[in-house]
């Protein structure tokens, strides 16, 4: 390791066993609100069997289980808490030294800035089940004021979010939280300890398993065709590929060249300019006047329709203009005649 | 002797223990892991992948943390 990161390391590893210093020997919060829940859920039970009111009666009774239940998951947590090492046998210095070495070997890569109380790894690229969702970087922040010394995040550095949820990039990291699950509770005990390399050992851990039962969003969601126009989900049984690039499109969104008939995304098809019709880009053409383009029924000899028609009221207008005040040209020909003719009729 | 084991899977159990001379990596796993494979884990000692049968030393740190942990988001 060269010198100057090794300082770095070491510098990291002061302020963050200063940091973490104070917060350690505070005692765990107590369940109380869960408590005072239960409490009242009881009450309202105990009122319910009174008055014989048993839809009631009953939904306080799974309402008071489910209060109870996380009454014990929080005692339990709070248990825990209590039970670990005292804050002199967590990590020291050396300890914290060691883990920032043994990062650089276990990760990509490892970044730390000391300017923001920031310390990060980055994973290798995570496949689940075949789904590629591309390197996480795992972003932990020390900080003296926080109440909870440590807070971490977890982001998608090639994100590929789930198919309508944008803030999903992978089944278990919403809004860049990892949800822990199984792992919760080491989680808060490797950073209790400031066992550095742990937390983001499990972390890692935690990313490269696949708990479809308890996911955001299960991995269909990425297996899925998305449509490149719209973006909605594509069916396997419903849309079509544009011809020209096979990118996915869904049923709505797939529409035919007017002129060919063959399927084109918006990207390599275009609106007719002249009679809005969707076209393929090969059965487009520019206007060599308006530079828009067309379809090859609005354009005809390098001029669309559009320009042709301005033209010819132009021309109209112009000739008109002349006729107001003509001078006198000598008429001969059958046209010219059948004018004469037509003005016969009308004057009869 | 003693060591400092650390069990990534569930609580996360850390902390020192005193064990007999001779102890290898796998008497361990067994004794701290009773249920678990030893296939489904990285294990480390002094934070450096190990064999199965290194004999552990005193002071070693020796960690357990599952390959698979399967997140959940709250019901």
């Amino acid at each position: 390791m060269p010198e100057t990161r090794r300082r770095e390391s070491i510098r990291a590893a002061c302020r963050i066993v200063a940091a973490t210093r104070t917060a350690a020997v505070e005692p765990p919060p107590l369940p109380l609100a869960a408590w005072e829940r239960v409490a009242a859920l009881a009450q309202l039970l105990e009122v319910a069997q009174a008055r014989r009111w048993r839809h009631a009666h009953e939904r306080c009774r799974e309402r008071l289980r489910r209060a109870a239940s996380e009454l014990r998951r929080q005692l339990d947590e709070c248990d825990g808490e209590l039970a670990r090492r005292t804050p002199d046998e967590a990590s020291t210095l050396r300890d914290v030294v060691a883990d920032l070495d043994a990062l650089e070997r276990e990760f990509v890569d490892v970044r730390i800035d000391l300017k923001e109380s920031l310390l990060a790894v980055v994973t290798e690229s995570i496949v689940l089940e075949g789904v590629e969702l591309g390197p996480f970087e795992i972003e932990l922040a020390w900080d003296r004021r926080a109440v909870r010394s440590f807070s971490y995040a977890v982001r998608a550095l090639s994100p590929r979010p789930a198919t309508g949820d944008e803030s999903v990039v992978h089944p278990h990291v919403r809004d860049d939280q990892l949800c822990e699950g199984e792992g919760h509770a080491a989680i808060r005990a490797a950073l209790h300890d400031r066992r550095l390399l742990d937390f983001f050992t499990i972390v890692a851990q935690t990313l490269a398993t696949y708990n479809g039962e308890s996911a955001f969003a299960s991995l269909e969601h990425w297996a899925a065709r998305r449509c490149t126009d719209c973006g909605a989900t594509v069916d396997d049984d419903e849309g079509s590929c544009c011809e020209r690039c096979e990118s996915s499109l869904c049923g709505d969104c797939d529409c035919g060249c007017s002129s060919c008939g063959r399927t084109a995304c918006s990207t390599c098809g275009a609106s007719c300019a002249a009679c809005h019709e969707h076209c393929c880009q090969s059965c487009l053409e520019k206007c060599s006047h308006c530079h828009e383009d067309c379809c090859e029924r609005c354009c005809h000899d390098g001029e669309c329709s559009i320009c042709r028609t301005a033209a010819a009221d132009e021309q109209e207008v112009n000739s008109g203009e002349a006729a107001a005040d003509p001078p006198p040209t000598p008429v001969s020909g059958d046209s010219a005649n059948a004018v004469r003719l037509g003005e016969a009729a009308l004057l009869a | 002797m003693r060591i400092l084991v650390i069990n990534n899977d569930g609580g996360g159990f850390a902390d020192y223990v005193e064990v007999e001379a001779g102890l290898t990596v796998q008497k361990l796993f067994s004794r701290h892991v009773p249920h678990g494979v030893a296939r489904d884990y990285l294990i480390r000692v002094n934070r450096q992948p190990t064999a199965p049968d290194q004999v552990l030393q005193e002071g070693d740190r020796v960690s357990f943390t599952p390959t698979k942990i399967e997140g959940a988001h709250a019901a």
